[in-house]
C-alpha cells in the first residue's frame, strides 16, 4: 500500500517540477516497482513492446497523413471548398469538424489517431475562421473519441471476448448512442457558434463553390478512399493509414505541386515529433499500469464497489466513478481487461444487460481519453497545436459535460442501446 | 559532437520511418494486388516504425515537444525557473540513463539466450538495441537542457507559446523600425 | 493441520497468462491457486493475472526469467525463437488427439524438449492443451490441398506454419488476434485456423461461411517456471507447489477437451456456418502433399523426437 502512496506523491511532485508527464509517469512507476522488489531491467522491454503493436501503428500513419494533408495543399483546398458551402452559416466549420471526426474515427477505430488526422487540418482552419483556439481544440479532442462508440470498435470487440457476447450485437448497440452523442455535439457546436458570432463568412456564388469543390476533389476522395479500402477488405485500418500517406504524397506532389524535398523532410520530422510525444506517454502509461496491476489496485477498487453497493443504481454510480478514476491514468483496453471480469458476476447479480453495460463502459472509455492527467486525445491535440495541455483541458470541459449528459441518457434509457441490438 | 550525433539521429529516424511506410505499402500490394500475402511484413513494419519513434523521443525533446504541467512553473520568478528547470532536466536525464543501463543488461541477456523473433527470426537483442541507444541520446539532450537552463538560456525557461509571441513581437518591432505598417 | 505447514515458506506466487477467464488455462491456474493456498494454510498466496493484464505475449518470458512472475503458460509457437522443438504443435497431422499430444509431452522426449529452456534459467514443467486447429474461410468448402490455392489465411505466425501454407498455395499473414474478427468480416484475409473454443468465443462463425474439420496442427501451451523461484523453495513448499501444478494440469487438460466439445455444439447450433469434416482419404492427400515440409522440419526439430511423437 505504501508503494501506491509513494507512486502518487512522486508523480505529483515530478509533474509540478515541470518534468515531462511521460517521464513523471515512467519514473514514479519505476520507484514504486522498486519498492515492491520488481526486477527492473524488464521495464524497457515493457515500453518497447507496448509500442510494438499493430493497432497502435495506425497513429504514426494517420499523423503522417494529417501532416502531409495540412502542408501539401490538400487540407487547404478541402477547407476552402467546405467553407464555400457552409462557411456563411453560423457554426458551419464546427459541424464539418464533428462530421469529419465521426467518419474518420469510425474508420480507424482509434480515437487518438482520429484526433490527429482531423485536428491537424480542422483546428488551424477553425482558428483562421475566427473560432477561439481553446474551443476548436476541445471540440476535436471530444469529437475524436466518437470512434470507439460508432462501429467498428476495438474496445467493443475486446468486451465481446471477455463477456462472451456477440460482436455483431455490440456493434449494433453502439450505433444509436453514437448518433445521439454526435447530434448532441452538433447542437452544442451550432448553439455555441451562434452565441459567439463565430466564423460567418461571406456567401460564395454557386459557380465558385463548384469550382472550389472540383479543385478539392482529391481531398474529399480521401475519406471515401480509406472507407472503401477498409470495407472492401483491401487493407487493415493501420495499412489504410499508410496508404493514405502515399495517396496524400502523390496528390500534393503531382497535382497541387506543393511538396518539395525540403518540405517533405519537414513533414517527416513533424510527424516523428508528434508520434514520439504520444508514444512516450503511452509507453510510460503501460509501465504505470503494470505497477497498478501487480499491486492489484483495479481489483481492490472493483471488489470494494461490489461489497459496498446496496442496489443496482448505487452500483452503476460506483462503477462510473471507478471508471472515472481509472480513466484518469489508464487506457481503454487496459481498463476493460482488468475490470470487466470482476464486474461481470455483479452484472448478473443486479440483472444488468451486458450489451447495455458495454455501451455504458464504452462511453466511459471515451471520457477517459479526455480525462487528465493521462488523456491520449488531450496529448494528441496539444501535440498538434503546440498549445499547453491546460488550454486543451479548458477547451474540452464543456464537451466533457455534454458527453456526461449522453452517458446519463444511455444509462437511464437502455432502449437507446438495445433497440438495434435485439 | 552532439550536433553531428543529433543530425545522424534525425536522418536515421526519418529513413526508418520511410522504410516502415514502404514495407506497409508492400504488404498491401502483395496481399491485395498479387493475392500473395507475405508473413514477414507485419513484424518488419512494426520494428521499423518503433525504432524510428524511439529515436524520435530525443528529437521531440530537443524541440520541447514533450508535454509537461506548467501550472506551478508559470508562477515562478526567473531565478526559481532556472533552478527548477535545471533540476527537472537532471531528473529526466536520470530516467533516461536508468533505462539505458537496464536495457544494456536486457540486451546482453537476450543475446546470451539467442532468442529470435517468431516470423522472421531476427535475434531479439538486435531489435532491442534501439532501447539503450535512444535512451542514451535522450539522456544527453536532457543534460544539455539542464546545462543551458543553468546558464540562463531563455529558450529553456519559456514555454513554446510564449516564445512564439516574443518572436511575433520582435518581428513587429523590426517592422516598426523599418517604417512598415501592418 | 498447522504442524504440517510449519516448514512452508510465506510468499506470494504470481501466475500470468494472456487469455480470457473462460479458458482451460485459467481454470487450471485457478485450481493451482486453490490447492497451493489450501495445502499451505494460506502461507503461500497465489495471484492470477489473466488477459495479458500483467505481461503480454512479448514480455512474459523475460519477466519469468527476471522472477517478476513465477508461472506463465505461453503458446508453444511463441517459444520457437528460444527452442526449435516448440514447433511440434505446428507439425501437420502429428498427433491423433489431445491424449497423444499429452502422452508425448509427458514422455522422455517431450521432457527433453521442455528441459532445453534451462539455458535461460527457465523450467519447462508440462504441457497444457488447447486442441487441434480447424480452418474457417469465406470462399469455398475445403476438401483437397488444391482448395487452399490463393486463399489468404491468418495464422499465429512462425516459419513452419508459413511454409505449410505456402506449400498449399495459400498466403499467410499474422494479423493480431484482436483485429482478426474485423479482418475476417471485411475480407482483409479469407480465413483463419484455430481450435473450436477460440472460433466460438471470438465469434468467428458470425463472419465466416465455411468450417473445415481438418486438425492439421495444434495449439498447445507450455507451463513454465523459473529456476530462481524453484530452487529457492524448500522441500515442504516444493511439495505443495508441485501438488498445485499436478492438480492444475489435470483440470486444464480435462476442461480443454470439454470446452472444445461444447464450443463445437454451439457453433453447430447457433450459427449458419457450413461445416464439413475431412475423410481419412482426404486427410491422407493433405499428408502426402505436406510431406516435404514435414520431412524438412522433422530434421530441424530432431528425428528421434518426432519419431517418438509419431508413436503416441
Ligand atoms: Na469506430
Ligand atoms: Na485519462
Amino acid at each position: 500500500m505504501s508503494a501506491i502512496i509513494v507512486l502518487f506523491v512522486v508523480f505529483t511532485i515530478l509533474c509540478l517540477l515541470r518534468v515531462p508527464i511521460a517521464v513523471s509517469l515512467g519514473l514514479s512507476s519505476i520507484v514504486a516497482l522498486f519498492m515492491v522488489d520488481f526486477t527492473l531491467y524488464t521495464v524497457g522491454l515493457k515500453m518497447f513492446n507496448a509500442l510494438n503493436s499493430a493497432t497502435l501503428m495506425a497513429i504514426p500513419g494517420f499523423v503522417f497523413a494529417g501532416v502531409i494533408m495540412s502542408k501539401g495543399g490538400i487540407s487547404f483546398h478541402l477547407i476552402e471548398a467546405l467553407k464555400s458551402w457552409v462557411g456563411h452559416f453560423r457554426g458551419g466549420l464546427a459541424v464539418v469538424t464533428i462530421l469529419a471526426c465521426m467518419i474518420f474515427a469510425a474508420i480507424s477505430g482509434s480515437s487518438p489517431a482520429t484526433a490527429a488526422a482531423i485536428g491537424g487540418i480542422m483546428i488551424p482552419a477553425m482558428v483562421k475562421a475566427g473560432y477561439s483556439k481553446r474551443y476548436s481544440m476541445g471540440l476535436v479532442a471530444a469529437a475524436g473519441t466518437l470512434g470507439i462508440l460508432i462501429p467498428p470498435s476495438i474496445p467493443l470487440i475486446i468486451y465481446a471476448t471477455v463477456a462472451e457476447a456477440s460482436v455483431g450485437k455490440l456493434f449494433a448497440a453502439g450505433i444509436i448512442p453514437g448518433l445521439l452523442l454526435t447530434s448532441l455535439l452538433l447542437c452544442s457546436a451550432i448553439f455555441h457558434a451562434r452565441r459567439h458570432n463565430y466564423g460567418r463568412l461571406e456567401k460564395v456564388p454557386f459557380q465558385l463553390r463548384w469550382k472550389k469543390t472540383y479543385k478539392a476533389i482529391w481531398g474529399f476522395l480521401l475519406p471515401v478512399f480509406i472507407l472503401g479500402g477498409i470495407y472492401s477488405g483491401a487493407v487493415t485500418p493501420t495499412e489504410a493509414a499508410f496508404v493514405s500517406c502515399l495517396y496524400g504524397l502523390i496528390v500534393s506532389i503531382f497535382i497541387y505541386k506543393e511538396m518539395t524535398f525540403n518540405k517533405f523532410r519537414e513533414v517527416l520530422k513533424e510527424s516523428i515529433n508528434i508520434t514520439a510525444m504520444i508514444f512516450l506517454v503511452i509507453a510510460s502509461a503501460m509501465v504505470f499500469g503494470m505497477f497498478l496491476t501487480t499491486e492489484q489496485v483495479p481489483q481492490i477498487f472493483a471488489q470494494w464497489i461490489e461489497a459496498s453497493a446496496a442496489n443496482k443504481w448505487i452500483f452503476i454510480i460506483g462503477v462510473n466513478l471507478m471508471f472515472f478514476l481509472l480513466g484518469m491514468f489508464l487506457e481503454a483496453t487496459a481498463i476493460i481487461l482488468i475490470t470487466l471480469p470482476i464486474l461481470l458476476p455483479v452484472l448478473v447479480l443486479f440483472d444488468i444487460n451486458i450489451i447495455h453495460f458495454a455501451i455504458i463502459m464504452t462511453i466511459n472509455m471515451e471520457l477517459a481519453m479526455i480525462t487528465p492527467p493521462v488523456g491520449l486525445n488531450l496529448f494528441v491535440v496539444s501535440g498538434i497545436t503546440k498549445e499547453k495541455i491546460g488550454e486543451v483541458i479548458r477547451g474540452v470541459v464543456p464537451f466533457y459535460l455534454l458527453m456526461v449528459v449522453a452517458l446519463i441518457l444511455v444509462i437511464i434509457f437502455p432502449e437507446i442501446s438495445l433497440l438495434l441490438a435485439e | 559532437m552532439l550536433k553531428k550525433l543529433s543530425s545522424l539521429e534525425e536522418g536515421m529516424a526519418g529513413l526508418l520511418f520511410i522504410a516502415g511506410v514502404f514495407v506497409s505499402l508492400y504488404g498491401v500490394f502483395t496481399r491485395y494486388i498479387l493475392n500473395m500475402p507475405q508473413a514477414w511484413v507485419t513484424e518488419i513494419f512494426e520494428f521499423l516504425i518503433v525504432w524510428s519513434i524511439f529515436l524520435g523521443f530525443g528529437i521531440a525533446l530537443k524541440e520541447n515537444r514533450h508535454i509537461s504541467v506548467e501550472i506551478l512553473f508559470d508562477r515562478l520568478s526567473y531565478k526559481a525557473k532556472m533552478i527548477i528547470n535545471c533540476i527537472s532536466n537532471c531528473i529526466g536525464a536520470g530516467f533516461a540513463f536508468f533505462l539505458m543501463f537496464t536495457s544494456i543488461k536486457l540486451v546482453t541477456l537476450t543475446r546470451v539466450q539467442g532468442t529470435e523473433t517468431v516470423d522472421v527470426g531476427i535475434p531479439i537483442w538486435i531489435t532491442l538495441l534501439v532501447l539503450p541507444i535512444s535512451m542514451g541520446l535522450l539522456g544527453l539532450y536532457f543534460i544539455r537542457k539542464a546545462y543551458r537552463s543553468a546558464k540562463g538560456d531563455k529558450k529553456e525557461l519559456t514555454g513554446e507559446v510564449e516564445e512564439l509571441y516574443e518572436e511575433i513581437e520582435q518581428q513587429n518591432r523590426e517592422n516598426h523600425n523599418k517604417g512598415v505598417s501592418l | 493441520d498447522a504442524t504440517q505447514v510449519n516448514g512452508v515458506q510465506a510468499m506470494t506466487i504470481k501466475i500470468s497468462h494472456v487469455v480470457a477467464e473462460n479458458t482451460p488455462k485459467h481454470k487450471g491456474a485457478l485450481k493451482m491457486k486453490e490447492v497451493i493456498e489450501e495445502q499451505s494454510n494460506r502461507k503461500i498466496r497465489v495471484e492470477i493475472f489473466p488477459n495479458s493484464s500483467l505481461f503480454g505475449d512479448k514480455d512474459e518470458y523475460q519477466n519469468l526469467i527476471a522472477n517478476n512472475v513465477q508461472f506463465i503458460m505461453p503458446e508453444m509457437t511463441k517459444l520457437v525463437g528460444s527452442e526449435v522443438g516448440f514447433n511440434i504443435p505446428g507439425m501437420p497431422f502429428l498427433f491423433e488427439n489431445d491424449e497423444a499430444a499429452e502422452n508425448f509431452w509427458d514422455g522422455p522426449k517431450g521432457k527433453e524438449v521442455l528441459a532445453r529452456l534451462q539455458k535461460d534459467k527457465v523450467l519447462g514443467l508440462t504441457m497444457w492443451p488447447n486442441g487441434a486447429k480447424h480452418v474457417t474461410n469465406n470462399n469455398h468448402t475445403i476438401s483437397s490441398p488444391s482448395d487452399f490455392a490463393g486463399l489468404k489465411v491468418r495464422t499465429t505466425g512462425g516459419q513452419l506454419l508459413e511454409e505449410l501454407y505456402k506449400s498449399l498455395g495459400a498466403g499467410s499473414s499474422s494479423i493480431p488476434f484482436g483485429e482478426l474478427y474485423t479482418a475476417l468480416q471485411q475480407g482483409t484475409v479469407d480465413g483463419q485456423d484455430n481450435p473450436y473454443s477460440n472460433i466460438e468465443s471470438k465469434k468467428f462463425a458470425e463472419v465466416q461461411e465455411y468450417l473445415t474439420i481438418i486438425g492439421m496442427n495444434r495449439v498447445d501451451y507450455a507451463l513454465l517456471t523459473n529456476t530462481t523461484f524453484w530452487d529457492g523453495l524448500n522441500d515442504e513448499s516444493k511439495r505443495i507447489v508441485q501438488a498445485g501444478i499436478d492438480a492444475g494440469t489435470e483440470i486444464a487438460r480435462d476442461s480443454a477437451e470439454k470446452l472444445n466439445d461444447e464450443a463445437y455444439v454451439k457453433i453447430q447450433n447457433e450459427s449458419d456456418i457450413e461445416i464439413n469434416e475431412l475423410t481419412d482419404e482426404e486427410i491422407e492427400a493433405f499428408k502426402e502433399h505436406l510431406q516435404p515440409v514435414y520431412d524438412k522440419w522433422k530434421e530441424i526439430i530432431g528425428e528421434d523426437i518426432i519419431e517418438d511423437a509419431e508413436k503416441r
